[in-house]
C-alpha cells in the first residue's frame, strides 16, 4: 500500500521533474522573445549593423567624393534633387556636395566599429580588474584597484575622455614602437573612460556570487578558489555585465559622436555621423534640415536600439530569473 | 567496536563580527564510527553547522577554529594546508547542502557538476566519467540518466536535485558523508524517499554518516546515535532508542514533546519550549538553557554545567539531571 503511494508519487515527481528541455541560449531566447520591446530594439541594432557594415553595397556612391558640378557652391541640394551630371541625392547632398546617405552609412559603420571596439577593450579591462578585487575583496589590491576606479569614476566621461585626446593629440599616436592610428586611439580612450564602470559592477557581482550556495557547494567537492572564479561564477556573473555592455554601448556611440562633433575624434573628410552634425550646424536655419537631420535620427536611433536592446537583457538573460517565472 | 572514523576534541569555533564574537561551538567533543550514522539535532543557530564546516575545513573570515583537533582517520585536519584539504574535500569527506536549487550552479548542466567531482579526485578519461555519471544518477533512482545528465539544475524537480546532490557526494566513495538538512527544502513524501535513498547508499559504500537536522523524527529512522546542541554546545549525546525512552537534559524533553504524535490523544493545544535561543554574543550566566528551563534552580542560573557521562555511551550536560526524572 505505502508502496503503491511512493511509487505513485515517484512517477509524480518523474512528471514534474520532465520540463521541457532547453538549453541556455533557448532559454535565453524564449524569454527574451516574449519582451516585444527588447525585439525591437534588437531588430534596430541588427538593421544598423547591416545598413554599417554592407554601406558599400547599399550606396555605390563614394562618401567622400564631391560632385563636380556642385564644388564651390556650398550649396546643400535637398534629398531627391540630382547633381548636373545626374548623380541622384537620395537624402540630400552637403555643402561640399557629398551624398549625404553615402556618408551616413559609412558613419554609421564607423561608429560602430569604435563603440564594439572600445565596449570590447573597456570590458575586457574593466572584467578582469573588477574579478580580481572582487576575489581579493579587501587586501591591498583591491584597495588599491577600486580607489583608482574611484578616482577615475569622479571624473564626467566625456571631460575625461577630452582630456587624455588632447594629451594624446590629434592623429596618428607613437607611443614607444606601437603606433596608434587615431581610431585606435580614440578605441583605447573610451575603453579607458567606461571600464572602472564594468570593474566596479563586476566587482559586486562577483561577491554576491561568492556568496552563493553552489561556490560553497563546489568548495566541498575540492574545488581550488581559482577554478571556482573562472569556471563557476565567471559565468553567473556575465548576464548583468552583458546588460551593462548593451546599454553602455549607447552612451559610447554618444560619447564618441561628441568627440566627433567637438573635432577631437575621427578628423575629416572620414566619414562620421558626428562630424556631419557639426558641419550641418551653420545650415539649421537656412533651411537644409535634411543636413543635420539625417546624421541626428542615425545617432538617436542608433542609441535607442541599444537601450531597448539593453533592457531586455536584463530581463531575459538572468537565469534565475527564468526559473522563477517557470516555477 | 569499530574503528573510529571521525574524531573532534574540545573544538572553538568562534565568529568576530562588528557586534562581538559569536560563540558558535563552543568548546564541543564528539566522535563518529566507521560505518555509523550520527544525528546531530538543534535549533537554527545551535552551531550543528559550523561544526560540520569546521570539519571541512570552510570557516571563512571572520570566522576561526580557535583550539581543538578534528581527526579524520587519525590524521589532523586542521594541521592541513588549503591544497591538503581541497584532495581530501569531495573525494574523502562529502557533504550535501539544504537548498538543492542554489547548491547548483545554474549555468552547468548536471552532468558536467557531478563529473566535475571525479574530475577533480581521479584520472579517469572524460569518456569514463561520463560513463560514471550516468551510473551515478541511475544508482541515485534518477530515470533516463542519459539524458538528465545533459539537464541544467532549472529542469530538475526539488527531489530529483537532491538526489542529483547525492550523486555528487558519493562519486568519489568517501569515507564520511555530511549531509545538511538534506530534506529541509522538500515534501514529506520526497523526504521519506530521499533517507530511504541514504540509507540504501549508506549500505552500499560502507559510508559513517553524519545527518545535521532540526527533525528528531528524521533522526529515529536513520541514525545510530544522537548528539543534541543548544547554543554552541552539546547538550546531550545517546544512543537513538535510549534518547527516545528516556530523554535526561530538559532541552531534549522539550524538543521530543513538540513533536506531534497521532496515536496521543492531544490536549488541545500544541507543546513548545518557551523563549528563544539565547544570543550567542551575549550568553547567560550559568547553564545556557536556564532562561527557559522549567527545571532551573539557583545553581543553574550560576554554574556552567559540563558534559559529563551518565552511563556508558551516555552523556548529558545539565545539573539536575538526577533530580527531575520524573
Amino acid at each position: 500500500m505505502i508502496d503503491a503511494a511512493m511509487n505513485r508519487d515517484q512517477l509524480e515527481e518523474t512528471k514534474l521533474g520532465m520540463r521541457p528541455h532547453r538549453g541556455l541560449l533557448e532559454e535565453f531566447w524564449h524569454n527574451f522573445k516574449r519582451n516585444k520591446l527588447s525585439l525591437v530594439g534588437g531588430v534596430i541594432v541588427v538593421l544598423f549593423f547591416i545598413l554599417g557594415f554592407l554601406a558599400p553595397l547599399l550606396t555605390p556612391c563614394n562618401p567622400v567624393k564631391q560632385f563636380d558640378a556642385l564644388r564651390g557652391e556650398h550649396n546643400p541640394l535637398p534629398p531627391l534633387s540630382r547633381s548636373k551630371e545626374g548623380h541622384l541625392f537620395l537624402l540630400g547632398s552637403d555643402k561640399f556636395g557629398r551624398d549625404i546617405l553615402a556618408r551616413a552609412l559609412y558613419g554609421t559603420r564607423t561608429l560602430l566599429e569604435l563603440a564594439v571596439g572600445a565596449i570590447a577593450i573597456a570590458f575586457v579591462l574593466g572584467v578582469f580588474m573588477g574579478a580580481v578585487a572582487g576575489y581579493t575583496k579587501g587586501s591591498w589590491l583591491d584597495e588599491l584597484i577600486m580607489r583608482a576606479v574611484d578616482i577615475m569614476l569622479s571624473f564626467p566621461t566625456l571631460v575625461l575622455a577630452i582630456a587624455l585626446l588632447g594629451a594624446f593629440g590629434i592623429g596618428k599616436t607613437h607611443i614607444g614602437p606601437i603606433v596608434l592610428s587615431n581610431m585606435v586611439k580614440i578605441m583605447v580612450v573610451i575603453a579607458i573612460t567606461y571600464s572602472p564602470r564594468f570593474a566596479r559592477l563586476m566587482r559586486g557581482v562577483v561577491l554576491q556570487e561568492m556568496t552563493e550556495d553552489y561556490v560553497a557547494a563546489s568548495k566541498v567537492a575540492g574545488a581550488s578558489g581559482g577554478r571556482i572564479i573562472t569556471r563557476e561564477v565567471f559565468v553567473n556573473t556575465m548576464p548583468p555585465i552583458m546588460v551593462q555592455a548593451s546599454l553602455m554601448m549607447a552612451t559610447t556611440v554618444l560619447t564618441s559622436s561628441s568627440l566627433s562633433f567637438l573635432g577631437l575624434g575621427l578628423q575629416p573628410p572620414r566619414p562620421s555621423l558626428g562630424i556631419m552634425l557639426n558641419e550641418a550646424r551653420d545650415f539649421l536655419f537656412l533651411g537644409a534640415w535634411w543636413y543635420a537631420i539625417v546624421p541626428g535620427v542615425f545617432i538617436s536611433l542608433v542609441i535607442l536600439g541599444f537601450n531597448l536592446l539593453g533592457d531586455g537583457l536584463r530581463d531575459s538573460l538572468d537565469p534565475r530569473q527564468a526559473r522563477r517565472v517557470q516555477r | 567496536m569499530s574503528a573510529m572514523l571521525l574524531q573532534i576534541n574540545d573544538l572553538i569555533t568562534r565568529f568576530y563580527t562588528e557586534d562581538g564574537v559569536v560563540n558558535a561551538v563552543d568548546d564541543n567533543s564528539l566522535y563518529l564510527n566507521e560505518r555509523e550514522t550520527l544525528g546531530i539535532v538543534g535549533e537554527s543557530g545551535s552551531g550543528k553547522t559550523v561544526t560540520a564546516l569546521s570539519v571541512m575545513g570552510l570557516i571563512e573570515n571572520p570566522g576561526r577554529i580557535e583550539h581543538g583537533k578534528i581527526l579524520f582517520k587519525g590524521q589532523d585536519l586542521l594541521g592541513k594546508s588549503e591544497k591538503q584539504m581541497q584532495e581530501i574535500r569531495g573525494k574523502d569527506i562529502a557533504m550535501v547542502f539544504q537548498d538543492s536549487l542554489s547548491s547548483l550552479n545554474p549555468t552547468l548542466t548536471v552532468g558536467e557538476q557531478i563529473g566535475r567531482v571525479l574530475r577533480f579526485h581521479t584520472k579517469l578519461s572524460s569518456k569514463r566519467i561520463q560513463h560514471r555519471v550516468v551510473e551515478l544518477l541511475k544508482q541515485v533512482g534518477i530515470p533516463e540518466p542519459e539524458k538528465r545528465a545533459t539537464n541544467y539544475p532549472h529542469e530538475f524537480s526539488g527531489g530529483m536535485r537532491q538526489r542529483a546532490l547525492i550523486a555528487m557526494a558519493i562519486s568519489c566513495n568517501p569515507a564520511l558523508l555530511i549531509l545538511d538538512e538534506p530534506t529541509t527544502a522538500l515534501d514529506v513524501t520526497i523526504e521519506a524517499q530521499i533517507f530511504e535513498l541514504v540509507n540504501r547508499l549508506k549500505e552500499e559504500f560502507g559510508m559513517g554518516t553524519i545527518l545535521i537536522t532540526h527533525d528528531l523524527a528524521v533522526v529515529a529512522n536513520s541514525c545510530n546515535r544522537v548528539i543534541i546542541m543548544y547554543a554552541g554546545r552539546i547538550v546531550e549525546e545517546a544512543l537513538v532508542d535510549s534518547l527516545y525512552e528516556r530523554p535526561l537534559h530538559p532541552y531534549t524533553r522539550g524538543l521530543l514533546n513538540s513533536i506531534l504524535r497521532l496515536e496521543e490523544e492531544t490536549q488541545g493545544t500544541l507543546f513548545s519550549i518557551p523563549g528563544e535561543v539565547p544570543d550567542l554574543i551575549d550568553l547567560p550566566d550559568g547553564c545556557n538553557f536556564s532562561p527557559r528551563c522549567r527545571y532551573a534552580n539557583e545553581r543553574c542560573w550560576q554554574l556552567d554545567p559540563q558534559l559529563e557521562e551518565i552511563a556508558p555511551g551516555r552523556r548529558a550536560a545539565c545539573l539536575r539531571v538526577n533530580d527531575i526524572d520524573e
